[in-house]
Formats: structure tokens, sequence, C-alpha cells
């Protein structure tokens, strides 16, 4: 009975007590962090930090602005920071660096050595370009493509400059967006990567062949199973001696989790943040120390398919967890189960779809249709991976056909969908060997 | 109110005066490849004539907790508070296709250039009293907009046929 | 201008601030037929969007996929735009734009020149789709001087009608909304081909009505039945017998009925005496059990109705095969009642709308006098004496050889060579023509053929006065002006009659002169009527009972035993009873396994007119012969193949669609594609000697993979 009573009194007295929210870091996951928990809490407080002025920048949009198909205000997907500090009454701190976290006592310690104590804080850092050192020492001029100073720098260089040439080192996602902006230009571009094919993470080998032979056509040089030395002035030097010059060098190689902030925070019981390639947060979005909270590019999620922690770098990802994490923080559980390896990319008039983890076993097949190919990795009757080439449209059909699989353990393709893959040409014999007919 | 539109599979015939009236009402351009926001579709299950035929009419579902609106890099989708349409401004669509890739309905196509479009619910058609304008040229009386609250409450319980389109968990 | 009226126009919400504006027309795609009403957007004289009317009769709100295209039917990009002059050679497809006036006087010099030379029958008056003026056209031939008019319905709905005919005297029409007890649909596919009599199958299920569909097709009807049977096509007879014959020996008929009201049971009892459950089984494919319960169904109800529908009657045994299931209903007593089989009067334009009109002597009053035979009367007698037209069908057989008379001259509207079998020697015979006038809205291959071509406008243009089932007549306004230098049929029958210098005031002084003459005793204010832009109810004919005085058969009876046919028994070697043969041509089985089964509806299409409306054929791009699947896999041919369909006298090259809802050993064709024409496998002889109609739905054929294009 007792216990039973202490817990209404800490209820009553949790409701009383305004609450106390930090955010690090404002970009899609804060953003959706501090959206849901006004949504609940209409009278906690809401503290932002964030490094810079602006409101919430998609990383995704920066070669869109760079390359002017996106003016400055559409690379805020959520509208002016004024708007969202008044619609989710948030206190904001604005071009504000948070350099330590006290577990212990939940408190942040900014830049000027101020700290503030919060009932719970959400890391929201997001992600950098990688760049190693050993391209920095005496390097020649190079452009990363990752925050709206970079896409900003490089607009300005391609504006000003006469560029003429193009070298993207990195053949990845972001890699091939970067060279689109110099394609639609006309500017001849090549592409180097360390790795034997392009999207190594992301296409199946025979896929990127097919692909490289299309951006062949294209014109667009590519060279594999490069290492890069050096970027020395206008040249950048691969390690087997070669020499690529160009009047306009990109570094677009990968990003790293921004995991400085938490990686010596230590909580009560001396035990440190869990940090792997991110913050390994649980399916409520917590990491190993209670209150402390982690969302979006940063941290280590649930991967639905290997049931391990990994960085799923993606915008609507990074929204879901964030949202999650703001939920659980201000009282409400919610569970984020994870999410799959997936990947859309749109470039030269071209899509290349890769769901799930490209390096699960498995039998491979092949299909082609007016246009498109779908190569599907299938183990035991059950769908592994997929690569999609020239067809956009299915390929959330199935995407929502491997979670579900996985996180409800259906193999089922609903009457809907089976007829819209129907519609869009895939083969029924392609159909009946991803999905079962609906019982 | 809320509404969410439903479809009575006794009574679809998968016939497409639905997806024609899409095109007539949004001026959709078939002969440039461009798609209608709503399309019919006859699911054969086998070759024999006792094998039963799915006749379905399929467009966004305004799924409650919609994925294309978190997936938006370009914050293009949300939800109308009025009617829970999922509704959009493509003013800032890249077309990266994000959106077709967290949809599980094929639901957004893409214009000319290469923004996306989808089915709008004909919020405006309803704001000013009209149905939408696969709702009203339905010839059977199959595909119908109703207030959440009467399918929550009666028509879900009266008819296990009827496929929810808002709450995806029907589908 | 505003975000808000920016997406009001958008919207396209007919207000003040957009102007844009609703009026009030019909559709005219599939006429007669359910003749819907059409809510028009109309901006700036542009039709932006159409929607069905509320509240209109036959299809209240709503609309079908093709008359949901209306808009882009009415802007297709081939229009006629201005009247044309031939300048090559015929069929060189080389014109040039005329003046109507120009128009009119070479059509005047062409028809009066062929009179001249040969006498008014050797023109011919033709049309094919729509058919709002046909008595216009028809009243236009006698004028002209002759009984040669022939239509489209000589291989459509005319031998429904007369099987009617023959066994009541007058067209009949199934009661579905009266509610029989049972409803078995044959052959009926409503829920594509017209959606108001598909309703009326949804509002008998949704009632508890009982519904057995049988069919060669597995369509939506047969799919939504809570009966489906599917029969191998053309046999459709042999079950109907076979099926009476199970009633008659267990006494499920109405014998007391059949005594008062039937002529010719003993000999027919005896005819289907011989029809057995084990031979239909084999003939047909439906399995012995479902044979009897079909007869224990329809026996066992007190008023069953067996209701059969056009596709019937697409076979070379048709006319027979849709006599043999109309007698199911005379057996069981089923007529003139409530949920029964019941006279159709036709108001006007073949519907029946309960009022009378003087439609008929529209005509009588200018028939000529001391003709040639119509065209197709020697050869289909029992067609000639219960359809005033020619049987189009053996035109091109007169055409070829001139006998028993030359014919020299078409003017048409609306006329599709592709309805032909051996479509190929339609044209032929049209070259060999002295003058062809031809109007249409769009360009077409009769066109190509023709001397002079004139614009026509679609419904959205004109006024036309529509009867409709629920005793209503709608009397249209133009949505829009006509398009280019388009005019309207009747206009421009007017013209052509002004041109030739008739003596006919009446057909000379337009639409609303004549319908206004047609309509005279009618207890209708036309005016009125058109200026309410909305349905206008005409009071109803009190009728005796159809049974209560003797019907317009020979016997005055209802003939099983048609005394018509009797006739010519002998001479064309027919059968007064509705006995079953088979409908196949005389091709060999192990030469041409697959029956091609054409002429059937899809939702997206009838005919030719619409595959070339962008919204309609992007619903099935490809011309697709539906092939079993079962079929395919034991022929190699994967989906979307290119195959060849191969008949004893042509071949058409085609895509395979792998689907159930052709039969295994056969084949579905939908009809009306230029670039793939079903009718030219046909030959042109493949008729039904009792109607005059092709075997469409029962060809022998067979599939070959096409050679694989690289």
């Amino acid at each position: 009975m007792g216990a039973n009573v202490s817990s209404v009194f800490d209820k009553e007295k949790e409701m009383t007590e305004m609450k106390n929210y930090a955010i690090i870091g404002f970009g899609c996951a804060g953003y959706h962090a501090a959206k849901a928990i006004r949504k609940i809490d209409p009278d906690g407080r809401i503290v932002v930090y964030s490094d810079t002025a602006d409101p919430p920048f998609n990383p995704m949009l920066s070669t869109y602005y760079a390359s002017d198909v996106l003016p400055l205000e559409g690379t805020f997907p959520f509208g002016s920071m004024e708007e969202i500090v008044k619609d989710f009454q948030l206190e904001l701190h604005s071009e504000t660096e948070a350099v330590h976290v006290d577990a212990a006592k939940k408190e942040i310690e900014l830049a000027d050595e101020t700290r503030e104590r919060f009932d719970s804080i959400l890391v929201a850092t997001g992600a950098s370009a990688v760049v190693p050192a050993s391209l920095t020492e005496n390097a020649g001029r190079f452009f990363l493509m990752r925050t709206l100073e970079d896409a900003q720098k490089l607009r300005d260089h391609i504006e000003k400059e006469n560029v003429k040439s193009a070298v993207v080192i990195g053949a990845s996602m972001a890699g091939i967006k970067t060279a689109e902006i110099f394609y639609r230009k006309g500017i001849p571009t090549t592409l180097v990567d360390g790795a034997s094919c392009l999207f190594p993470l992301a296409a199946y080998p025979d896929v990127a062949m097919m692909i490289q032979a299309k951006l062949n056509d294209l014109k667009i040089a590519q060279i594999y199973n490069a290492q890069v030395a050096a970027i020395r002035s206008n040249t950048v030097e691969l390690s087997d001696g070669r020499a690529l010059e160009a009047d306009c060098i990109c570094l677009c190689i990968g990003v790293h989790a921004n995991v400085r902030l938490v990686a010596n925070t230590k909580a009560v019981e001396g035990t440190e943040v869990k940090i792997g390639k991110g913050i390994i947060v649980d399916e409520q979005m917590q990491t190993n120390v209670p209150g402390i909270f982690a969302a979006g590019d940063c941290c280590e999620g649930k991967n639905l398919q290997t049931g391990e922690t990994s960085v799923i770098g993606l915008w609507a990802n990074a929204g879901a967890q964030g949202e999650c994490a703001g939920k659980n923080m201000a009282g409400k559980e919610a569970v984020y189960y994870g999410n799959i390896l997936h990947n859309i990319t749109h470039f030269m008039d071209m899509d290349f779809i890769s769901l799930g983890d490209i390096t699960l076993p498995g039998e491979h097949r092949r299909f082609t249709g007016k246009g498109f190919l779908v190569e599907v990795c299938m183990d035991a009757g059950r769908l592994n991976s997929i690569n999609i080439f020239g067809q956009y449209r299915i390929s959330g059909i199935l995407k929502s056909h491997l979670t579900k699989r996985l996180l409800q353990g259906e193999n089922n393709l609903t009457p809907a969908q089976r007829g819209m893959l129907l519609a869009e040409g895939l083969p029924a014999e392609l159909i009946n060997l991803l999905g079962d007919k609906e019982s | 109110m809320s509404y969410m539109f439903i479809l009575d599979k006794r009574k679809c015939v998968g016939c497409s005066a639905c997806a024609v009236a899409c095109m007539d009402q949004n001026d959709i351009d078939v002969a440039a490849g461009d798609r209608p926001f709503r399309q019919c579709f006859t699911l054969e299950s086998g070759p024999n004539p006792e094998d039963k035929m799915t006749f379905m009419s399929l467009a966004c579902m305004h799924c409650e907790d919609a994925p294309c609106i978190q997936s938006c890099p370009s914050g293009c989708l949300k939800k109308d508070p009025e009617t829970g349409f999922t509704i959009y401004d493509n003013t800032n669509c890249i077309g990266c296709h994000s959106c077709a890739m967290a949809c599980p309905f094929a639901a957004p196509t893409y214009n000319k250039e290469g923004k996306m479009e989808k089915c709008d619910g004909c919020l405006t058609r309803v704001r000013h009293g009209l149905e939408p304008a696969c709702v009203r040229v339905c010839p059977f009386g199959a595909l119908q907009l109703v207030e959440k609250e009467d399918y929550e409450n009666t028509l879900r319980k009266k008819a296990a046929e009827l496929i929810a389109y808002t709450s995806r968990k029907d589908y | 201008m505003s975000e808000d009226v920016k997406e009001l126009l958008r919207a396209k919400i007919p207000c003040e601030e957009t102007g844009i504006e609703i009026r009030h027309s019909v559709c005219d795609i599939c006429t007669p037929g359910p003749q819907c009403g059409l809510d028009v957007y109309v901006k700036d004289g542009k039709v932006i969007k159409v929607e069905g009317t509320k509240g209109f009769g036959p299809n209240n709100g709503s609309l079908c996929t093709k008359g949901a295209a209306n808009r882009q039917y009415l802007y297709r990009k081939d229009r006629i735009q201005h009247p044309m002059k031939r300048v090559g050679p015929r069929g060189s497809n080389e014109f040039e734009p005329i003046t109507w006036e120009e128009a009119f006087r070479l059509i005047a010099e062409g028809l009066n020149s062929v009179k001249e030379k040969y006498g008014a029958d050797a023109v011919a008056f033709m049309t094919g789709y729509p058919k709002w003026y046909r008595p216009w056209l028809h009243r236009l031939a006698f004028s002209f001087g002759t009984e040669n008019y022939m239509t489209e319905s000589s291989t459509c709905h005319t031998a429904e009608v007369m099987s009617y005919l023959l066994a009541f005297g007058d067209e009949m029409s199934a009661d579905v909304p009266g509610g029989p007890d049972l409803l078995v649909g044959w052959s009926a596919n409503h829920m594509i081909s017209g959606f108001p009599n598909g309703r009326n199958f949804f509002n008998y299920m949704e009632k508890g009505g009982r519904v057995v569909n049988i069919d060669t097709r597995v369509t939506p009807n047969e799919q939504k039945a809570d009966i489906m049977i599917t029969i191998k096509s053309g046999t459709d007879g042999y079950l109907a017998n076979t099926i009476a014959a199970l009633l008659i020996q267990n006494d499920w008929i109405d014998k007391e009925f059949i005594d008062n009201y039937v002529h010719g049971f003993e000999e027919y009892k005896a005819m289907v005496s011989e029809y057995t459950v084990a031979e239909c089984e084999k003939i047909t494919g439906v399995p012995a059990a479902t044979i009897e319960e079909l007869a224990r169904l329809i026996g066992e109800a007190k008023n069953p109705l067996i209701m059969p529908s056009n596709g019937l009657c697409h076979h070379i045994n048709g006319l027979q095969t849709h006599r043999a299931v109309v007698a199911l209903n005379i057996l069981k007593g089923n007529i003139a009642r409530k949920g029964g089989m019941n006279p159709s009067y036709g108001s006007w334009l073949e519907m029946n709308a309960g009022f009378v009109t003087k439609e008929e002597e529209f005509l009588n009053d200018v028939r000529p006098k001391g003709n040639k035979p119509r065209i197709g009367s020697e050869r289909f007698p029992v067609w000639a004496e219960l359809k005033d037209e020619c049987q189009l069908m053996d035109f091109v057989r007169q055409a070829e050889s001139a006998d028993p008379y030359p014919l020299k001259a078409i003017y048409g509207h609306g006329v599709n060579t592709m309805i032909h079998p051996q479509s190929d020697r339609f044209v032929e015979a049209a070259k060999q023509m002295e003058f062809i006038a031809a109007t249409d809205i769009f360009w077409t291959e009769f066109c190509s053929l023709a001397d002079v071509v004139l614009p026509a406008c679609t419904s959205l243009e004109r006024s036309e006065v529509k009867a409709n089932g629920n005793g209503c007549i709608f009397y249209s306004s133009p949505a829009i002006d006509p398009l280019y230098e388009s005019r309207d049929d009747v206009t421009i029958i007017a013209g052509v009659a002004k041109a030739l210098n008739l003596d006919d005031e009446l057909l000379k002084s337009g639409y609303d002169a004549c319908i206004k003459h047609i309509f005279r005793e009618t207890p209708v204010d036309l005016d009125q009527a058109k200026a309410a832009a909305k349905q206008v109810p005409i009071e109803r004919v009190q009728r005796e009972p159809f049974l209560s005085k003797p019907l317009k058969t020979p016997s005055g009876k209802i003939e099983l035993y048609s005394e018509v046919i009797a006739k010519y028994a002998a001479s064309h070697n027919l059968d007064p009873l509705p006995k079953w043969y088979s409908g196949f041509g005389e091709e060999s089985p192990e030469e041409f396994p697959f029956t091609l089964v054409s002429g059937g509806r899809q939702a997206n299409a009838i005919h030719s007119h619409l595959h070339k409306v962008p919204w309609l054929r992007s619903l099935r791009p490809e011309v697709m012969a539906d092939i079993n699947p079962l079929d395919a896999a034991r022929l190699n041919i994967k989906q979307g193949d290119a195959v060849y369909l191969i008949s004893a006298i042509n071949k058409i090259k085609v895509k395979a669609n792998l689907s159930a809802i052709a039969l295994q050993g056969q084949i579905n064709l939908y009809h009306g594609y230029e670039e793939a024409n079903v009718n030219l496998l046909l030959p042109n002889t493949f008729l039904d000697p009792y109607s005059g109609f092709p075997g469409y739905k029962q060809l022998r054929c067979r599939i070959e993979k096409a050679e694989v294009e690289s």
C-alpha cells in the first residue's frame, strides 16, 4: 500500500514541477524531439543549444543549394528559427557550443564554463564530414559537402572561378550528387574512390558496374581502387603515382558521428556513456546513462536486420529517433524499433535504391523490366536485401515489405501492394518470390 | 472533422473510373508519362475461373502517421488539421524520391519538373462541400469519403470487406 | 491573383471568383443506353472538367470510365476541323479544306449523279456512332428515294431485338429492380458495359437477391455473383435447352401459363427432350452437377429472371441461342409481371420512357415506294421481316457482285470500317464506289476513303432531346460552342437535304422543328424543357396488360415455335424452334485449337472511338490478347510477349496478357484497334443465317509467339 501512495505522490510532484529539457544540436532529430516534448508537456522548459544561428538544416540539401536548385530558405525544411522558437516556445542558445555533459549531475557545460542542470538531455549533434589528417597537411584547396557553409563555399567558387574541371573524391551518395553539380554545368568530372566500385556499401557489384557504365556514357570519368595520397594545389595525388589536376576538388568520403561531447561523460556510478561509431542507444533512444538520450546521425540505433546497433544516417531516421527520444524525455513511453539500411539516390535522371544489408548472404536473382532492374538477395525464401535501378515507385512497397517482415515476421504482400507492383511492370515471378499471397 | 477514404471491395469492379476522374480533376498528362494519383487493379489469384479476382482502387491512404512526412528532406508534406489529409507544398521539392521510398503504397508521383505530386484528397473541393473527384464518379459507390468517427463506430463493424484507407493496419 | 483564387482555380471550384460555370449536358459516348447527365465545368468557353449530374435518372452523379473522359474525348487531337475534299486518288488520304457551301454542293452533285445513273437504291445511307441523329439520316434516305439505310446495329443489338420480336411480337426487357426470386445473368457484363444496369445487380444483391451469372469470360459480374458458371463460347444454347429439358422433366414449369399464352410448346418439348446432361457437360464444359443445380434453382424459383445479353447473339448460332435462353422465362411464365420479362415500348430513340412520340410517322410520312429489295433482305429474310433497315453485313457481297443490283455511293455518318468481318474487303468495296461522303467527329479510315468529309461535333457542343427510363426527357443546350467549323449531325443532314433540293421541308428545317413535330402530341412543352436545363417528367401512357390481347406475333401468342422463321425454313434451311447448332466455322480444330472471343467490352473503351483518348488508353496501352496462364505456360508465352493470332484467312500481331478472364482454350481480344483489328481474322461469310450477325465470339484460331524483335 505504502509503495502505491508514494508513487501517486511522485506523479503529482512531477506534474506540479516544471521539467527542464536540454537539446544539444538542432537538426532534424533535435527539431522532432522539441516538437514531441512540447506536444506532451505544454509547460516544460526546453533549452536548445545550437552551434549555428541557422534553423535546422538538412545536409542532404547542400548539393541542391550549391547547384542553385534550392534558394537558401529552401534548405531549412522546418522554416525560420523565429517561427520554430515561437511554435515550440524554446529557449534558444544559438551559436553556443556545449563542450561537456556531466552525466552524474545531468549538467551541461558550455564553452564559457557556465553549467546548468536538466531533467533530461538529448544529444543530437549530428555528423561531420570525414577529413583524414593526412590530407590536411600542406593541402591545396578542397571542398566538403556537408554543411550549409560547405555548400556556400562551393557555390561561390563555381560562381566566381572559371571552373573547367573537377575531381570528386568518394563515389558515395554524396559524391555522386556532388559530381552531378558539375555534370549539370557541363564541367568534366572525375570520380575517385578507394573501393573497387561505386556505392560500395549499398550496391551489389554487378549493379554498381552497370551504373558505372551509364556514368561513363555520361562522360563522368571514374577511378576505383585508388587511394588518395595527398591534395596539393590543384592536384589530387594518388598513391599509385597518378596525379589528377582539377580547378575544383571535392572530398566526399563519408561522415562520422559527432560524439566528442559525450566521449568523456561519466555517470555517477563511474560508467562511461557507451560509444561505438556513434553514441549507443536503446529502443527508447536512451544511452546507457539514464536521462541522457541521443538521436540522429550522432547515435547508433538498432539495425533491424542484424539486431546490432549501427549508425543509419538518414533524414527520416533522425526524425523518427528524435521524436521517440522527445516522447520518452517528456515521460510518454515510446519505442523506436529500429530501421534497416536503406537509401535512394536520384542522380542524373537515374534512381538507385538499396534496401537492407547487402553483406548478408543469400541467392541473388535479377529481373529486368521496361527501363529498370531489380536484383534481390533471398535467403531461404526471405528477402535479405534488394537493389533497384530505374524504378523508384516500387521502392516504398518493398521497403515496407522488408521492414514488416523483420518487425512482425509477416512475409505477405497485400493485394494493393501486389496490384501496384504488377502495374509497375514487376514480373509475377518476382512478386511471388518476394512475398506470400495474403490468405 | 477528420475524414478517410474507404473502399467497399464487394462493389469495386476495377473499372478505373476513379482514376480517370482523378486525371480530369488534376489535368494529368498521361501522354507525357504522368500518372493519376489514383489507380485501379484487378488482381487474379489463379488461372481457374473459380480463383478469386480482387478488384481495387488505390491512392494515398492519408495515413495517420504518414511516413512520407518525416521522410521529406525539404519539409514539403504535412497533415491538414481540418480533414486529416496528407497535403503538400512542393515549392522546395528537390525530386529526390525519398517520399516514394517511404510510402508503402507507391502514392507519390512526380511531375515534368520532377516535383512530387500526390492525392491531396481533393482538399479544396472537400472544403467547398464537394466530394473528391474519384468518390463522386464511382459508379457503384464503392469508393467513399467518410468521417473517421463514423467509420470507427459503425462501418467498420458492419463490413469486414471494407478497406480502411487511413489506418494502415487495415489495408 | 491571390493565392486563394489560384487554389480555387487549380481545384476547379465553380464560383464567382473563378468564373467557372457548370452547364448541364449529356454524355453520348455509348448512346443509346445509359444516356447519363453531365455537369460540364466551363471556363472561358472551354471545358475544364466533367462530372455526373446528381439526381439525373440513369447515373445520379456518377459516370463510367468512358464518360469520365468526356473532356479528352471532346478535345481529341484528331478532331476533324473543317469540311474537307479529297484531292488525291481515293484512299490516298490527300485532302484539303473547303467551305461548307462547297461541301454540300459536292455531296449533292455526287449523290444525284449516282441516282441519275443507277437509281436512288445505288446509294447506301450508313451510320455507326453516335446514334442520336438516326431518325434524321433514315428520313434523308427515304426522302432521297431509297430504303437502303443501314446501321452498326446490324452487328450489335438488333439480333436481340429480333429474338424478342419473334417470341413476343414486341421488344422485351428484364425487370431486375422488380425483384425476381432468382436472377440468372446470361452473358451479362453490365458492371463494365453499362453501369446503371450493373447497379441494378448490386441493389438486387444487397436486398438479398440470389444471382447466378453465366459467361464465357470471367468478368466482374461473374466474380460478384453467388454462383458463377463459366461456359465454352457459343454453347449457351445447348445449356439452355438442357435446362429446359430438365425443367419439363421435373414439372418445374408453369403449365397453365404455357397452355394459355404459348404457341408451339409440344414441338419445343420434343426438340429439347433430346438434350442430355451428359452431352451438355461435354459440349459446354459445365459440370453435370452444376447443370442440375442450375435447373433445380430455376425450377424451384417462383419467378426466376433469366436475363440474356447482346453478347449471346455475336455468334453464327446467336439468334437461336438467345431464343433458347429467353424460352426459359417463358417456361416459368415469368412474363409481363414484376421481376420478369416485360415489354419495352420505345418512346424515343429506343428508350422506353413510358410516353409515345411520332417517331415512326416521322419516317413513314416520307417512305419511298417501288424500291428494289433492301440490302440483305434476300439473304436474311427473317431480319428483313422484323427490321426496317438493311442488314449491313450483306453490303460488301452486294457491292462486289452487283447482285441483285449495283451499289455505287455511300453517304455515311460515323461509319467504322472495322466492324466488318474481313474489314479489308469493306475497304476495297468502298474504294470502288463512285462517291462517298463521310461525316464524323474524328478522322477515321472511312474518312480517308471519302470524297467529302464533314466535321461533326459532340453532345457537349449541341442540343438534343434524350428520353430516360425514369419517364423523363432532358433537352440539352450546348455547353460550349462547336469546336473549329464542326456542326451537329442533324444540322449537317438538313444542309445536305437542302443541297439535294429534296421535297422535305421538315427535314430541311433542322433539329428543333423536327423534334417539336415528333413530340407534337406528347404532353410536354419542349421550350420549357429546354429552358429548364434538367430532366422533365412526362406522364406515362396507360396501356392494357400485355397478355390481355393478342400479341403482334403471327399466332398472336408467345411463340416458342416461330411462325416467322417457319416461312423461310425450307428456302433458307432455318429452324422455327430454338435448336442449338455449333457456332464454329469449318476450320479444323487441330489446326486452329483456340477459340477467339472478341467484341467484349472493356471499361476504358467502346468499339473504336475511345482508343485514341490518352487517359483511357493509358489504362491498357497495348493491344493485348488475354490468354489463360495455363495455356500460356504450355506454349511458353510470357506476359507481354508479342504473339500472332492466326485464323484461316489472316493473322494479326498483339501482345499476350496472361489472365484468367480467358478460359483455357479461349483467347479474349478487344476490338476496334486500328493497329490490330481483330475483324481482319473473320471471314465475311461467317454470319448467323437468321440474323446476319458475325460470329465475333467464336472463331477458331491459333496463337504463336512472334519473332523476337531486336
